[in-house]
């Protein structure tokens, strides 16, 4: 009944579409991204996503960036990017020199009014309640000529050019300063931004695809790759088929244990260990569950919080949760914190010792049920854990099982991640299983585990004074600051705030084509653009 | 009356894929009741060196990643997976007969106004509801998991059942019973009920399957059945990983699914053709 | 007619206004807040917050909100996501509502074509060894989870002998000016796989339907009469038999759609195809309750217009349904 002519034209059609890429230039390549959001605003002073923030880090630069590895206080290691140099008048005065080269992708020369002008709206309460915080010892950003810009300080303290220089990417002010904020996300110009960095934009599908091409007047230098394309693709499984059917080249999501060994569908995919801030730990509520007007009945105790500590094996949760990529975290720091060598080793895994110190402090199994009491309450608390972290949900029972030896019992509350985030705001939890993406610079430490914190993301409301005081000298230390930021880590720990298990690495895939693959934790594709392809292992779509 | 019901089951009986259909699900009832007991525990010996063995004589269905034997879990998931079934289609037959019959007994405003809310639940996906509610339940117990399965699935029955009672009201017998004085009560259960049981029990056996299918879905979305409790979706979910070089381990947990529908559905099929002669 | 007509519409409004407000309760009633994603593990002050709250009118009482809502449909607006703010709902469906169109679309037309065609060949050669492997084949298919279909097909197809593509409704890096015949043929590829998996079980539902309604139309006397004034059997087959079953065939569609809009819901996601269905499920995992209702209604609206049709087309065929 089918006509034959129809099946064979039916076939045709099934056979790989591979003609249709056009002729490029030698030194060329088109890069594939996976996000597992959708990137809608990819512009700085807009709420950042990831997958914004790994869109806007290729259109907008800012002043200057921590160089690798050498930290956030540690001015003559900063990389230029817009500024070419940068001196210091006083202790509380830096001034800019703008690289003349700079230019936004329409042509018109980055200056001074830009700078003056992003500052301007990013200190705006309104705009970004979280960065005007950030930015509060900045008093005044002037300009002196079209290409040097003065930036005062109201106070003394190393992280100034890192907050001068990281906090702000830069906005066209010729574009935008006629936009007022309220409706900045709504405007054209987010629509399709003009920005100043390697890659220029070319178009978005909504939940599709984001694209975009290399700007070959880059001042920095052509970006290698000429073409840059992002895919939403939310379901995990679809990404990871779409990696391994050859669709895509880049994912970053991938589960830490189970994920490597699917790779083996495909040799060319090769995965790497992307460095990252993130710090996962065990949280403990300091007040009730749901009340934050009392203590906790159980976790107000330091005492029992550190027997709690002790209760955990860290390397075996490491190696169960995070496989290779796993690191031990004792404190709020991150493996490439600059500070991180000075944090003293946390409480020992010492399970005997922890039911000890759990029978001083009262807690004794009375009714032989195998678990603690006191007062004629048993030892149980509730540990909520998100269904979206598979290296959580792997940790939970692992953690349930380690304090069921000491004779506590945990009861595993799994929840939808919406849930659990409205949990943590509303203080219903006694465990918290969180990982925080911590700031580049180690005083971001103060956002969750400081009393200021109390109103913002320190939702254990945690507020020890002494440490706050410990953290501030060590933040505002004139000469280097180890010594400080070592007493203060020393001072958090004995307080038991949590229970860090692991800053670990990002299972970061890419195809192996690509040569010269940086990745900064800060922001995993702000070097993309020195990316090259393996000439000799170009595919169709490189060509 | 009751004996047309028992005619209708031995007429069931007699054609030939009702025939198959209930020896299937005998034994898989059969398997599921008294092997847990013969085979090796699901949970035990879980061994992540080992990784998927192929089927051999020890074990018939090969072994899973963690090395644990897939029939034993197969086995178990069907224990699992046919009593939440056969609990939630309990469910919603009973919540839909019940509605179906007030609003056909009844009539006016009370019908009218029924029938709407039914219509409207409806029209939502069925799908939408279960993942709003999975997600509120923070560990979804298998008694929630079959009050969410029977309560989203019962609309289409009422509206059977409402059906069959409006088609009954107005055959003699009733009219009779009705003039001669009967209460309502004994109109609905001595009367109408029984005839309509035949309609309602095909739906309620096509429903199973239904809800098998739907349950393996959400354990597969990892929204049913929780872990370390094997379930027929969970198992496939497993196995993604491994369905290239290990086969076995998803081929044999979905046809598990494949069998115990299709069963399901020869069943259905055949009390069709036993009350309805001509649709076969 | 017009009289019943019209009465059956206000039936389907109420029904459609009925399951709206079924749907705002119901995701009401969930906890969640639909602020944590765009929020993530970042710090955020309690001031932000409550701007953002004021944006989305969550600080309004459930009532007000409703009403704002309802009073919005009424006008044709559905809000504002929260996930894609300052994207409008109405525009994030029509943008997702084509990719749906095309994939249900293409789900439709090969019922329509292989499962009608299979069903009638059954009905033909009733009794014989086709009909009945087909029988058994229809069965199988009804009873085949459509997520294990899908990881199959694209372990084996995709993955595994590099066939079709694994996901997508494009090929990424086909540059937007490409010309047409080539577009086309990108998404064709891409469409197979997704469509297979959607379909298998409406196919055997259809095959079924159709097979049982060509036979009871053969024992008809007009088929009968049509036969016995010369008529070759395939004039009175497609012209005669095959044309009654049509209208009871198209009122399938009221059967089809739920089960298509659940599925798309989960073959979306899985195939990352850009539709309403993936729109969908991203939704609920956001707590975005404007797309989330909005979707929703346009799920039910489908359904409730594909029952209206089916009811309209059974009563052009058989006038007695009418009163009821």
């Amino acid at each position: 009944m089918v006509p034959q002519r129809l099946l064979v034209a039916a076939l045709l059609l099934l056979l790989p579409a591979g003609a249709t890429t056009r002729q490029r230039a030698p030194d060329h390549g088109s890069i594939v991204i996976i996000l597992g959001a959708e990137p809608s605003t990819p512009i700085p002073t807009l709420l950042g996503s990831s997958a914004n923030n790994a869109v806007s880090e290729l259109l907008f630069l800012r002043l200057a960036r921590p160089g690798r590895g050498r930290g956030t206080t540690d001015e003559k290691s900063f990389e230029p990017q817009l500024a070419r140099s940068w001196t210091r008048r006083d202790s509380l005065t830096l001034v800019f020199e703008l690289d003349p080269r700079a230019r936004w992708h329409d042509g018109v020369p980055v200056t001074a009014r830009d700078v003056i002008f992003s500052f301007q709206r990013m200190r705006d309460t309104l705009v970004d309640p979280q960065r005007a915080l950030l930015l509060r010892y900045l008093t005044t950003v002037t300009a002196e000529n079209d290409h040097r810009v003065v930036m005062r300080f109201r106070r003394a303290y190393p992280e100034q050019l890192y907050d001068a220089t990281f906090q702000v990417q830069l906005l066209p002010a010729h574009l935008v300063d006629t936009i007022p904020p309220a409706r900045f996300a709504g405007s054209a110009f987010v629509q399709h931004p003009i920005g100043d960095g390697p890659y220029r934009w070319v178009r978005r599908e909504p939940g599709r695809q984001l694209e975009l091409a290399a700007d070959p007047g880059f001042f920095l230098g052509a970006p290698k790759l000429d073409r840059v394309v992002f895919l939403v693709v939310r379901d995990p499984e679809a990404a990871l088929n779409l990696l391994l059917d050859g669709t895509a080249d880049v994912y970053e999501g991938l589960a830490p244990v189970s994920g490597p060994v699917r790779l083996a569908a495909n040799p060319a995919i090769r995965l790497l260990a992307a460095p990252s801030f993130g710090v996962a730990y065990v949280l403990f509520n300091q007040r009730a569950y749901g009340d934050r007007n009392r203590p906790h009945s159980v976790l107000a105790d330091p005492e029992v919080r550190r027997a709690l500590a002790m209760a955990i094996d860290r390397e075996t949760l490491l190696r169960s949760a995070y496989g290779v990529f796993g690191r031990p975290a004792e404190a709020p720091v991150a493996q490439p914190h600059w500070t991180r060598g000075m944090v003293p080793k946390g409480p020992p895994y010492d399970p005997v010792g922890a039911r000890a110190l759990l029978a001083r402090r009262g807690w004794i199994d009375r009714d032989g049920d195998g678990v603690l009491d006191k007062d004629g309450a048993s030892l149980a608390l509730r540990l909520n854990v998100p269904t979206s972290s598979a290296p959580r949900v792997t940790l939970a029972p692992q953690i349930q099982e380690q304090f069921r030896q000491i004779g506590v019992r945990v009861e595993i509350v799994r929840l939808d991640f919406p849930v659990w985030q409205e949990r943590r705001t509303k203080g219903e939890f006694d465990l918290d299983l969180a990982a925080a993406t911590m700031d580049p610079s180690p005083s971001g430490i103060v956002q969750s585990w400081t009393c200021a914190g109390r109103s913002g993301s320190n939702f254990a409301q945690y507020c020890d004074p002494a440490v706050d005081s410990l953290l501030d000298r060590a933040i505002f230390s004139s000469r280097g600051g180890e010594a400080e930021w070592r007493t203060a880590y020393a001072a958090l720990q004995r307080d038991v705030p949590a229970i860090f298990i692991a800053s670990p690495a990002v299972p970061f895939a890419v195809h192996s084509r690509f040569r010269n693959v940086t990745l900064r934790p800060e922001s995993l594709y702000a070097d993309l653009w020195q990316w090259s392809v393996d000439p000799g292992r170009r595919i169709a779509r490189d060509r | 009356m009751i004996g047309s019901f028992a005619d209708l089951l031995a007429r069931a009986w007699k054609h030939p894929s009702g025939r198959w259909g209930v020896i299937a699900l005998a034994a898989l009832a059969l398997a599921a009741i008294l092997t847990p007991a013969l085979l090796p525990d699901p949970g035990a010996m879980p061994d992540v060196v080992a990784g998927p063995t192929a089927p051999s004589v020890t074990h018939p269905f090969g072994t899973d990643q963690l090395n644990r034997d897939i029939l034993a879990r197969v086995v178990n998931g069907a224990r699992v997976s046919l009593s939440v079934a056969g609990l939630a289609v309990l469910l919603s037959l009973t919540l839909g007969t019940c509605v179906g019959l007030l609003a056909g007994y009844c009539g006016g405003w009370v019908d009218a106004v029924l029938m709407r809310i039914v219509d409207a639940a409806l029209a939502i996906p069925r799908l939408f509801v279960m993942l709003l509610l999975l997600l509120v339940w923070e560990r979804i117990p298998l008694p929630a998991l079959i009050l969410i399965l029977g309560t989203t699935g019962w609309f289409a029955t009422s509206r059977l059942v409402r059906g069959e009672v409006l088609r009954l009201r107005h055959e003699p017998f009733v009219v009779a019973s009705e003039g001669l004085g009967a209460r309502a009560a004994r109109t609905i259960f001595r009367h109408l009920l029984p005839n309509a049981a035949g309609p309602v029990l095909v739906a309620a056996t096509l429903g199973v399957g239904d809800v098998i299918l739907l349950e393996a879905g959400l354990s597969f979305l990892g929204l049913g059945i929780q872990p370390p409790t094997p379930s027929w979706g969970g198992m496939v979910f497993d196995a993604r990983p491994l369905i290239v070089s290990a086969p076995w381990t998803a081929l044999f947990p979905g046809a598990a699914i494949v069998v115990t529908v299709l069963a399901v559905n020869l069943v259905g099929d055949a009390l069709q053709a036993a009350l309805d002669p001509r649709s076969a | 007619m017009s009289h019943w007509l019209v009465r059956r519409a206000l039936q389907a409004a109420a029904t459609f206004t009925l399951a709206i407000l079924l749907l705002f309760v119901l995701m009401r009633v969930a906890p969640g807040d639909p602020l944590a994603r765009l929020t993530g593990d970042r710090a955020v002050s309690e001031q932000e917050v409550a701007r953002l709250r004021a944006r989305y009118g969550l600080d309004q009482p459930i009532l007000a909100q409703l009403r704002s809502f309802l009073g919005g449909v009424a006008r044709g607006d559905l809000g504002v996501s929260i996930e894609h703010y300052p994207e409008r709902v109405t525009a994030l469906l029509a943008s997702r509502l084509p990719a749906t169109l095309l994939l249900g679309g293409a789900v439709l037309l090969l019922n329509f074509t292989l499962g009608v065609w299979l069903g009638v060949r059954q009905a033909v050669r009733r009794g014989s060894r086709f009909d009945r492997w087909m029988t058994r084949l229809a069965l199988a298919g009804y009873a085949t989870p459509s997520f294990w279909l899908g990881l199959v097909l694209v372990a084996f197809v995709s993955l595994k002998w590099h066939l079709l593509p694994a996901a997508q409704m494009t090929d990424p890096l086909l540059p937007a000016d490409a010309a047409a015949p080539a577009r086309a043929v990108d998404v064709v590829r891409h469409l197979i796989l997704p469509v297979l998996t959607l379909s298998l079980t409406s196919i055997a539902i259809t095959m079924r339907h159709q097979r049982a309604a060509l036979l009871a139309t053969f024992r008809l006397d007009y088929v009968t009469a049509a036969r016995a004034r010369g008529l070759s059997e395939r004039q009175v087959l497609w012209g005669h038999a095959w044309r009654t079953t049509l209208v009871p065939m198209l009122t399938l569609l009221g059967l089809w759609l739920p089960i298509l809009v659940s599925g798309s819901v989960f073959v979306e996601s899985v195939f990352n195809w850009p539709g309403l269905g993936s729109l969908a499920a991203e939704a609920i995992g956001a707590r975005d309750y404007p797309l989330l209702l909005g979707t929703a209604m346009l799920g039910a609206g489908a359904v409730v217009v594909a029952g209206l049709l089916a009811d309209i087309g059974y009563a052009l065929v058989d006038p007695r349904v009418r009163p009821s």
